[in-house]
């Protein structure tokens, strides 16, 4: 390959002077590309790149001609280009049609190319076949140049620029934003007003309005704290009083225990938390296995308490993946529900697409690495080859999940615990009771069939003969919709059947007694007796004969049988009554252990998942249409997963994973197909983030070495990651637009500097998450307002406006504007019902539908299967896969939630009902009072006037209603058929007197520190309840909104949920 | 009107919303929110962003609306538009390779209309309007299992959660429907109006349309239970004050007024769907041209959505699972759907909205050359995804043809194959896309509903 070739007319041409020792020269001519891009390209473009691109993903004969890399690799059969060598290229063979068994293109394509083509490939080949070693002209990740990507580098702690504004100035922040803002002659906006700010304040942390009172307080004491601030600079003193005082707010709030609540849920979105599987229920295994987890809220749980406790965030990366592995792991050690991240995932029939899921949400979550798209070919843009995520692949294929969930923690309550052991083991009795009842059904139907099911097994499935067997055998259900037994040769009780089933037809007759009487004496496989007993002195005809005998064996022995059933299902007796012959017929064709050993639903469960089962049974008495569950209603699978998930006396355990008992390393799929085994992939860290020499992993699965990889302070996207989220929850937008991929398909980061700051100060401070809080919102940047037209330029109507420099304000050089996500916006409706819980933690609520709960919407059930259209309505993140940004659409159907929805209404009620409005002296301090709980603040002279003119115009309207239901009229409302003909109702209400709730209001309205929260685990009953079966959705246990009309107070207390002003914060 | 009145008592009261309303073009105000960082940052990518406004194709093309009316459970080709005469001699042999007898249709097929297209006397209004359908017959797949393969049909792939054809259309296109939802699913799996990674607005409205049911609750929340529709138009003429007053004190910005819109659309939905759902509004003539059967109800429905400028309306039509009985079975199956779908193709034509309007047919796979056992009454066919059947109409899609062939018994595809992927490009095509530039930028990929895959069959475009 490295011989020379004789330099061509054409090359002199061009001037290029190039031998072909192609492989040790992989970065090709300037002038070599043009050619292959010019010439040679067209070529295979026209007629190859059908079915050999990696562009088309189509790679016919494994083999790619769309990069040089491909061509030299070839395909299934070996290299199709070899550079300098004609005879040797397989790609000349097949173009010219020399080989019979590869002629490219093939004839139906088009045929043979001209020969001016073939001499063009061949000029090509000749001069050393350059071409760009990626994919095409596509860039591939296993550049230099995508090695050399920011984000792979390590991160350095920069200096803090300098900046011309010192004073504005407060930490580190502020001086990197300000020295872009300064570079690009921009300014930063003034700071906001106290009121926003302290809104600003507690929806970043707490998801929750400060309470009215507490943004009074505030203002007054910002105010004294600004004059404080004033008098210390005119005397040249540092002016501290308004930082320290917005320092202390955020202290209480980062301390509520509402915090891990909000950020919880931020975490959730990224590690796609759901409580349900994501399987539809008619696949797969989940056959007899609920569809939704009944613990994963225990993983939600534990990612709030992280939160709090201000967990250090490389210990929260290392549990999630393997606190399994920790060396100081304790008995219920709580840590365990860690391991949640990996399992909470949706599931798939195909193991390697389960592995993937994991795969892809570990290296978004934590490595913002889009590290899944390795799968099938070398990552396109990013420099993570195959066999890199095959090393990952390793990892996971040798993590199981344990048959018995690890306990992580029992409820305090003993009559809670004791109600919940009672109501689980009467379901685990009836699930088991179930199983011999299903039993004692198939026995029947077999006792009456059994023959015809084993003739059945003779004939070709689905034959015409096989169909006939219907018609002789008189089946009741035909086939195929009931199944022909299972025939063994080496079972007890098909044995010899199997071997006459061998016998040709003609032949019958004549061998079938040597053949019987040789299986019973066949030692190693013994018959069992009153099979043996009914068979030997047969002189069968045909195989029905033996069949017949077969049947009737069973027939004689059914009582007994069903005896032995009746024993086995009986807690304490024992099977071993029953004499071996019957127990053995009993256990065919399924197994009938004791119902000790199936009281366990995770035992019966497996037992329903093995493959012996699966052999045994086959599937097939619940094949087919509408028997296919029928299984399903003698079981109580349903029904105990819903236990679990909703009782509060359920024992807490954990999605716990652990190692399999021998790891093993997987093979790299070749284009990601199992069945092409490519080399072995050790399990081991990624190579473009590995520091120092890369060592396969020797620890188990490898999972704990994998945690530590990414949860080091060397690891250069790890921090970086983390901190680009937070900056993005604070500001709405990152330095990097997408949080889970800084790999090189990202956009450049606005402030790496920055970025780079933060992450440094985050490792080398133990990882607090808290602090780098505390950092950012004390920052001058932090305060910034929100009004463009408030820019200082703006006002001076400087030459540069910020708005058309900036108008996304990447610089941030105002604060974002955004509206509140969902769980913002229900909590603070809620909130003003009165009736919020303060729980933290628990199991899952149903958080949109009637009747509603009253827990915060952290603690709202994910079906990622039928995710709430309340939810995705409002932009939810997609539990599918890791999702740490939130879109921000607005549609009508959000305005219809907010018009029509009963929680709504409920709201408004709610706020009417308060005393303060219900009881106000005056219409103006009414309208005042509600301006109060919804705003937090007061009304304006203005809205007062707007909204009295409001109250008057709609009881006029009543007033019409009355009077039109006195003369027989409809009113103008009723007359539009829009009156949903309950309008008329109002008139009987005063309007000014208080209307009932539907719900006591047993609860004190709690604000983020208003009240202590409660424990998880003090509420005495169930909260949730499902409808049952496969469909059921969670289902809280209480009232409905009640459907009186609303009066004009309720009305105006409605119409101000509907503002914008309730759902933004500026 | 009141908004005017309103607006008058303010300071500024030519609003933006005022200026888009004039025009004609609020929809562009509603629902921009995550895309508008996108914009700014990459300007290149603001020509498709996540608004409703109407937007042209790039491409030249007739088709503006589509109705799929998806034939869940998968119809048997054989014994619907894929006739195979031949395989009459052929009854009870057994075929090579897999288990069954070969089954020859129990039905006769009709040559219809001038072109003498080929269908199956289960159809016989259909059979009426053969010209304007053209019916692929090469379809085909590696799924045999209804919930990927509907996926798959329904979103281009079987495995992951990824956007549904109708999402990927109103993206496209955006929608001309002022007080509509843009699409519309009129039943069906999630996997039939996912928008998945495309912004929410690109979702398929789901409904509880049934005929007979309340018009004013098919959507959730669509109207009010507690108060009445003058009451509400006063709330939102308070609502609209407070947000004045509340954008002076804020800032102006485009979210504020798009929000402020989203009120007045929602409220002029409370109306216009209530009106678009209820079908009683029509004719008894053409109530009766459409049956009185709940597809008929639905599909009527569909042309109503689609006559007030709706883009997408998914039809869920199933109950095709036919292993037993097939005679009885598609006899029945097929006859819930004949009328009402040849009245869609009659009723959009003398409308003059066929021509704008694709319809397609067609289920997530097709059903075994064979039988189990004997060819009888209670013979039925199992799954079988390597060939089977859709029909196109209207939309600028060809009449009175069909594409692509099977082998004699309508095994395997013979000629032409149509991938599910070729069938979206196709549909993508019709609508005035190029299905490989119809993208959307996901966690550093750029996504299609094609995939990697799928070629436009031209032939099939008039």
């Amino acid at each position: 390959m490295h011989a020379s070739v004789p330099r061509l007319a054409f090359l002199a041409v061009l001037g290029v002077v190039r031998l072909a020792a192609a492989e040790t020269a992989p970065e090709p001519t300037k002038e070599g590309l043009e050619f292959f891009e010019k010439n040679v390209r067209p070529i295979l473009s026209e007629h190859c790149y059908k079915c050999h691109s990696a562009a088309e993903s189509s790679a016919k004969g494994g083999l790619i001609l769309d990069s040089r890399d491909g061509m030299l690799k070839g395909g299934d059969e070996g290299p199709s280009v070899v550079p300098g060598n004609l005879a040797k290229s397989m790609l000349i063979r097949a173009v010219t049609y020399t080989d019979n068994e590869l002629q490219m293109p093939p004839k139906k394509s088009g045929g043979k190319i001209s020969d001016a083509k073939i001499k063009v490939l061949e000029d090509w080949i000749k001069m050393g076949a350059p071409a760009p070693v990626g994919a095409g002209n596509k860039l591939t990740g296993l550049s230099e140049k995508a090695r050399g990507h920011w984000a792979y580098q390590p991160v350095v702690k920069p200096a803090v620029p300098e900046v011309k504004n010192k004073a504005w100035v407060h930490n580190p922040v502020d001086a990197f934003i300000l020295a872009k803002l300064e570079a690009a002659g921009l300014q930063p906006n003034p700071s906001t007003n106290p009121e926003s700010l302290l809104r600003r304040l507690h929806y970043d942390l707490v998801g929750l309005p400060p309470a009215a009172d507490k943004v009074h307080a505030f203002s007054m004491q910002y105010a004294a704290a600004v004059n404080v601030d004033a008098a210390s600079a005119q005397r040249g003193t540092p002016a501290t009083a308004v930082d320290a005082l917005i320092a202390k707010e955020v202290d209480e709030l980062l301390s509520s225990p509402h915090y891990g609540e909000r950020w919880g849920r931020h975490w959730l979105d990224t590690a796609r938390y759901s409580d349900t599987r994501g399987l539809a229920v008619d696949q797969g295994n989940s056959l007899f296995e609920d569809y939704r987890y009944a613990y994963a809220w225990t993983y939600r749980n534990y990612v709030i308490d992280a939160f709090n406790g201000d967990k250090p965030y490389d210990q929260f990366i290392v549990e999630q993946l393997a606190a399994d592995r920790l060396p100081d792991l304790k008995k219920e050690d709580p840590r365990l529900a860690a391991l949640g991240f990996i399992t909470v995932g949706k599931r798939f029939d195909n193991k390697d697409d389960t592995i993937d899921e994991r795969i892809d949400t570990t290296s978004k979550a934590f490595l913002g690495l889009t590290v899944s798209c390795a799968r099938c070919h070398d990552h396109k843009f990013d420099p993570i080859p195959m066999a890199d995520y095959y090393s990952l692949h390793g990892v996971f294929a040798s993590t199981i999940e344990p048959l018995q969930r690890p306990v992580i923690s029992t409820p305090d309550s003993v009559a809670q615990r004791a109600d919940f052991e009672k109501r689980l083991k009467a379901l685990q009795e009836e699930s088991a009771a179930g199983y011999y009842e299903y039993n004692r059904e198939m026995r029947a139907r077999y006792n009456r069939e059994m023959a015809g099911r084993l003739v059945a097994t003779t004939f070709k499935r689905g034959s015409a003969e096989w169909g006939d067997v219907n018609e002789r055998y008189k089946l009741e259900t035909p086939l195929p919709d009931f199944e022909a037994m299972r025939v063994q040769i080496d079972s007890p009780i098909t044995g010899p059947f199997a071997r006459c089933a061998a016998i040709p037809v003609a032949e019958f007759a004549e061998r079938a007694p040597a053949v019987i009487a040789a299986a019973l004496a066949d030692k190693k496989r013994p018959v069992n007796a009153l099979i043996a007993a009914a068979l030997r002195d047969l002189k069968p005809k045909t195989i029905d004969d033996v069949a017949m005998a077969y049947q009737k064996v069973y027939n004689d022995s059914k009582e007994s049988i069903l005896a032995h059933i009746a024993r086995c299902a009986k807690p304490g007796h024992s099977s071993k009554e029953t004499p071996a012959a019957i127990a053995q017929l009993a256990s065919y064709p399924w197994p009938l252990p004791d119902v000790e050993d199936i009281l366990d639903n995770e035992e019966l469960i497996s037992m329903f998942n093995s493959r012996k089962f699966c052999n045994d049974w086959q599937n097939r008495p619940i094949y087919g249409g509408q028997n296919n569950r029928a299984p399903a209603r003698h079981f109580r699978f349903t029904q105990i997963n819903e236990l679990r998930l909703t009782h509060p006396g359920v024992p807490r355990e954990a999605m716990a994973v652990t190692d399999a008992e021998t790891p093993r390393d997987s093979y790299v799929y070749l284009r990601g197909d199992k069945n092409k085994r490519g080399p072995v992939a050790p399990r081991q860290f990624l190579d473009i983030l590995t520091v120092g020499p890369r060592k396969p992993f020797t620890e188990g699965s490898g999972r704990l070495e994998l945690a530590k990889a990414i949860a080091s302070k060397e690891n250069p996207l790890t921090a970086r990651v983390a901190m680009n989220r937070l900056w993005m929850k604070h500001f709405g937008e990152g330095f990097v637009s997408t949080p889970d991929d800084l790999g090189n398909m990202s956009e450049k980061p606005t402030h790496p500097e920055l970025l780079d700051w933060l992450a440094s100060e985050f490792t080398a401070n133990g990882w607090s998450l808290k602090r780098m809080h505390r950092l950012i919102m004390t920052s001058s940047t932090y305060r910034l307002d929100s009004n463009p037209n408030v820019n200082p330029l703006v006002v001076k109507k400087a030459a540069l406006d910020p708005l058309k420099v900036d108008a996304g304000n990447r610089l941030f050089w105002r604060a974002n504007l955004h509206r509140l996500d969902f769980e913002a916006i229900r909590d603070s409706m809620l909130k003003l019902t009165g009736k919020l819980s303060p729980v933290v933690g628990g199991q899952p609520a149903n958080i949109t539908d009637e009747p509603y709960s009253y827990r915060r919407s952290i603690y709202g059930y994910v079906d990622r299967l039928r995710l709430s259209d309340t939810l995705s309505q409002f932009d939810y993140a997609d539990p599918d896969m890791a999702n740490s940004k939130r879109g921000s659409t607005i549609v009508p159907q959000q305005a219809l939630f907010f018009m029509n929805n009963p929680l709504s209404v409920e709201v408004a009620r709610a706020v009417a009902a308060r005393p303060e409005v219900a009881k106000a002296m005056s219409e103006d301090s009414r309208i005042n009072a509600m301006f109060l709980a919804i705003f937090q603040r007061r009304a304006t002279s203005n809205e007062i006037r707007w909204a009295s003119d409001f109250l008057s115009r709609e009881r006029t309207l009543v007033n019409e209603a009355k009077r039109a239901v006195a003369s027989g009229k409809p009113a103008s409302g009723a007359a539009k058929g829009t009156a949903k003909g309950k309008a008329t109702a109002a008139k009987e209400k005063d309007p000014k007197a208080p209307t009932t709730v539907a719900k006591d209001t047993t609860k004190p309205a709690t604000g983020a520190k208003d009240s202590p929260a409660m424990k998880d685990g003090n509420e005495s009953m169930m909260e949730a309840k499902t409808a049952g079966g496969a469909e059921g959705v969670l289902q809280n246990v209480g009232d409905m909104v009640s459907r009186n009309p609303l009066t004009p107070i309720e009305l105006l207390a409605h119409a101000l949920l509907l503002s914008n002003e309730f759902v933004y914060v500026n | 009107m009141e908004i005017q009145n309103c607006n008058n008592s303010l300071p500024t009261p030519t609003s933006r919303r005022d200026f888009l309303r004039q025009t004609g073009m609020s929809m562009g105000t509603i629902a921009f929110g995550t895309m508008v960082a996108d914009y700014m940052v990459n300007p290149a990518k603001a020509e498709i962003s996540a608004t409703l406004k109407p937007r042209q194709a790039p491409l030249p093309a007739k088709a503006k609306h589509v109705i799929h009316i998806f034939a869940g459970g998968a119809p048997s080709h054989l014994d619907t538009f894929d006739y195979k005469p031949g395989m009459k001699a052929y009854a009870e042999k057994s075929q090579g390779g897999g288990g069954g007898v070969l089954f020859p249709t129990p039905f006769e097929f009709k040559k219809s209309g001038k072109s003498g297209l080929e269908i199956s006397e289960i159809f016989p209004k259909l059979q009426e309007q053969a010209d304007e359908m053209c019916v692929i017959r090469s379809l085909h797949s590696d799924l045999p299992a209804h919930g990927p393969a509907a996926k798959l049909m329904h979103t281009g792939s079987a495995i992951l959660t990824k956007p549904c054809l109708g999402s990927w259309v109103l993206y496209g296109l955006g929608t001309e429907s002022q007080d509509l939802p843009g699409f519309v699913s009129l039943g069906g799996g999630a996997e039939g109006r996912q928008s998945a990674f495309l912004p929410s607005i690109f979702q398929g409205a789901k409904t509880s349309f049934r005929p007979g049911a309340p018009s004013n609750k098919v959507i959730a929340n669509l109207q009010s239970e507690f108060t009445t529709e003058e009451a509400q138009r006063k709330q939102l003429d308070l609502v609209h004050q407070l947000n004045e007053r509340h954008m002076q004190t804020v800032q102006k910005d485009e979210q504020l007024e798009a929000r402020i819109e989203s009120f007045e659309l929602a409220f002029r939905m409370q109306t216009a769907a209530t009106d678009a759902f209820d079908i009683s509004k029509e004719s008894q003539k053409t109530r009766d041209m459409y049956g009185k059967s709940d597809l008929g109800a639905k599909l009527l429905c569909a042309r109503r959505l689609v006559e007030r400028g709706v883009r997408f309306v998914q039809v869920d039509a199933g109950g095709w699972d036919h292993h037993t009985n097939i005679f009885t079975s598609a006899t029945r199956t097929g006859a819930a759907i004949d009328t009402p779908a040849a009245a869609l193709i009659a009723d959009l034509k003398q409308r003059g909205l066929l021509d704008q309007t694709l319809i397609i047919w067609g289920g997530e796979f097709g059903r075994t050359p064979t039988t189990a056992g004997r060819v009888n009454q209670n013979s039925g066919r199992d799954h079988h995804s390597k060939a089977f059947c859709c029909w196109m109409a209207g939309g600028g899609v060809k009449g009175g043809m069909h594409y692509g062939e099977t082998d004699e018994i309508g095994s395997q595809v013979a000629a032409d194959g149509v991938d599910i992927h070729d069938l979206h490009a196709t549909i993508l095509r019709l609508l005035g896309f190029d299905h490989t530039k119809l993208t959307y930028r996901y966690n550093g990929r750029d996504f299609r509903l094609t995939d990697n895959f799928g070629k436009v069959v031209n032939k099939v475009i008039a």
